[in-house]
């Protein structure tokens, strides 16, 4: 007994110590208030779901590809397809952007970490049970675990543009910019004091998102500080969060524009994503030739 | 003793202060639904529980069938754990053949190596069968390495496994071992991850000393159920070995991520 007991003691001691140094990003937070949306909201999930599959699809295909014209009208078929009948559930990322995710590790777990994030402020305003009071403590705590985690972006020392992006790939920039204002929107109308008008406002917003995302219109601020006001008084530091991801985002779009087709455009791009990732605090080892 | 309550106290502490993306999908358990297993323990701190009923169609009309139940847990990053249990009917002739009823699995998976572009994910597992079922004679061991390489549109795994068992009659086999080779994929032109396919194919050894090996190949699929639910199901059959094999064995089930 007192050896199994011993013995027990040093395999535990031991996987956790070779895990101290891991690099896998945990479950996402428990609380009741998860699936919130895809329970309540479910129009609006669809289509947050599209979004999602858009992104890490837009990932995978710049990754080997590139952004340019050609690729964008297939794109955006490929995403107006998508919003067509959205999916109902969420994507799993390694499967959706394969390549990225074992050639790009670090940026892939911090996009999927802050897809984590965001998913967590959607669920907590849509919860039932919500108040101001609870959905602060709730998203206190979720912004805590976010943080520590290796995964967590910390704020550049100097701002980037993102502009080039938009005008490699004009119409799938301007789908994905408008799904990133639905979220931020799709949050503001969540904080709303009951169900009544939580309903009422989500279905207008989705009705616009429906009419917006496929008109031929410059990309409109898709940013937490200019979309959701309440959101930003009541939680700032999770819009503040939320916008810093929204950044990162289009930085790594735009370090890809050249894609990686021969050797000498892989060296160009892996350098450029590895400086993107030193920028926001991530380290840039595992990524494909660094 | 103390010390060894203190040394397990320490450790479990170092746990508990440990931080609490998930591939739930793809998360391939051994018998949810085929042999076939994954080399990625489940996310740290997500709890995975199972159910499924198996029946066997054998090969002279002893039949078989029952519950199988399992129960994962991500206990620290890189390490999963999970226990294990099937019952079956007629348990003194599948005891015979090497499946075990009501008997307790547990196991420990931990992943060695992630997935890189060059080196694909790469894990070793422990398991310890307890004898707590009907018919059961000794506590087995198992030792399996798994790998798991993923590359444009499917994974491929490979699975070796090694058995030590506890208690043997003179014409049983102590030593087992088992390899099986896979793939998954997601069907579909959109790409949604709602469905799994997964197909495998495996060579063991014969419980029975002198028997001829055993191929055996499977079908199955994971599909999406509800946020983190999955319904399984598999069909596979046994191609050679005993007399009594299983012409075709049916799983269908449940897994439920919390």
């Amino acid at each position: 007994m007192k050896r199994a007991v011993a013995g027990l003691a040093v395999f535990f001691l031991a996987f956790g110590a070779l895990s101290l140094d891991r690099a896998d990003e945990p479950f996402p937070p428990k609380g009741r208030y998860n699936h919130s949306a895809h329970r309540f909201f479910p129009d609006l999930e669809a289509r947050l779901n599209a979004v999602r599959y858009g992104r890490w699809r837009a990932f995978e295909i710049a990754w080997t590809s590139g952004i340019n014209r050609r690729l964008d009208s297939q794109f955006s078929s490929y995403l107006l397809s998508l919003l067509a009948t959205p999916p109902r559930f969420s994507p799993e990322a390694d499967r959706v952007a394969p390549r990225f995710a074992r050639e790009a590790s670090p940026l892939f777990r911090a996009l999927r970490w802050g897809q984590v994030l965001e998913q967590q402020l959607i669920d907590v305003l849509a919860s039932p049970d919500s108040s101001p009071a609870l959905s602060s403590r709730r998203l206190a705590r979720s912004l805590v675990l976010y943080r520590r985690e290796r995964w967590a972006l910390v704020e550049p020392p100097t701002p980037a543009s993102g502009e080039g992006v938009l005008a490699a790939a004009p119409v799938s920039a301007r789908i994905l910019s408008a799904g990133t204002r639905l979220f931020a929107s799709a949050a503001e109308d969540l904080a709303a004091s009951d169900f009544g008008q939580q309903r009422w406002k989500v279905r207008t917003t989705v009705a616009e998102f429906d009419r917006s995302y496929a008109a031929d219109r410059p990309p409109q601020d898709s940013t937490y500080s200019s979309t959701a006001p309440t959101i930003v008084q009541r939680y700032p530091d999770y819009a503040e969060h939320l916008d810093r991801l929204a950044r990162f985002r289009l930085e790594v779009y735009a370090a890809l524009v050249s894609g990686g087709e021969t050797d000498a455009e892989r060296r160009e791009r892996d350098s450029r994503v590895a400086a993107v990732a030193r920028r926001y605090g991530l380290s840039a080892k595992g990524i494909h030739g660094q | 003793m103390a010390s060894s309550r203190r040394i397990a106290c320490g450790a479990l502490i170092l746990l508990a202060a440990r931080l609490a993306g998930a591939q739930l999908l793809s998360n391939l358990e051994r018998e949810r639904p085929l042999s076939i297993e994954d080399a990625r323990p489940v996310p740290y701190r997500a709890l995975s529980g199972s159910t499924d009923w198996t029946y066997s169609l054998r090969t002279g009309s002893l039949n078989d069938y029952g519950p199988g139940f399992s129960v994962l847990y991500g206990a620290v990053r890189g390490l999963e754990v999970g226990a294990a249990m099937r019952w079956v009917t007629r348990p003194e002739r599948n005891a015979n053949r090497g499946i075990a009823s009501g008997d307790l699995m547990i196991h420990a998976l931990y992943q060695l190596s992630e997935e890189t572009s060059s080196m694909p994910a790469l894990s070793g597992r422990i398991g310890v069968q307890f004898p707590t079922g009907l018919d059961s004679k000794g506590t087995d061991v198992e030792l399996a390495a798994l790998a798991t390489r993923s590359f444009d549109s499917f994974r491929a795994h490979v699975n070796l496994r090694y058995a030590r068992l506890g208690a043997t009659v003179a014409t049983e086999r102590s030593e087992r071992v088992e390899a099986v080779g896979g793939i998954d994929f997601v069907p579909g032109a959109r790409g949604l991850t709602n469905t799994l396919v997964i197909a495998d194919a495996a060579v063991r050894s014969n419980p029975v000393v002198g028997g001829s090996a055993i191929v055996a190949a499977e079908l199955g699929l994971r599909h999406r159920i509800g946020s983190q639910t999955f319904l399984f199901g598999g069909a596979g059959s046994e191609l050679t070995g005993r007399h009594d094999r299983a012409r075709l064995r049916l799983r269908l089930g449940l897994t439920h991520f919390y």
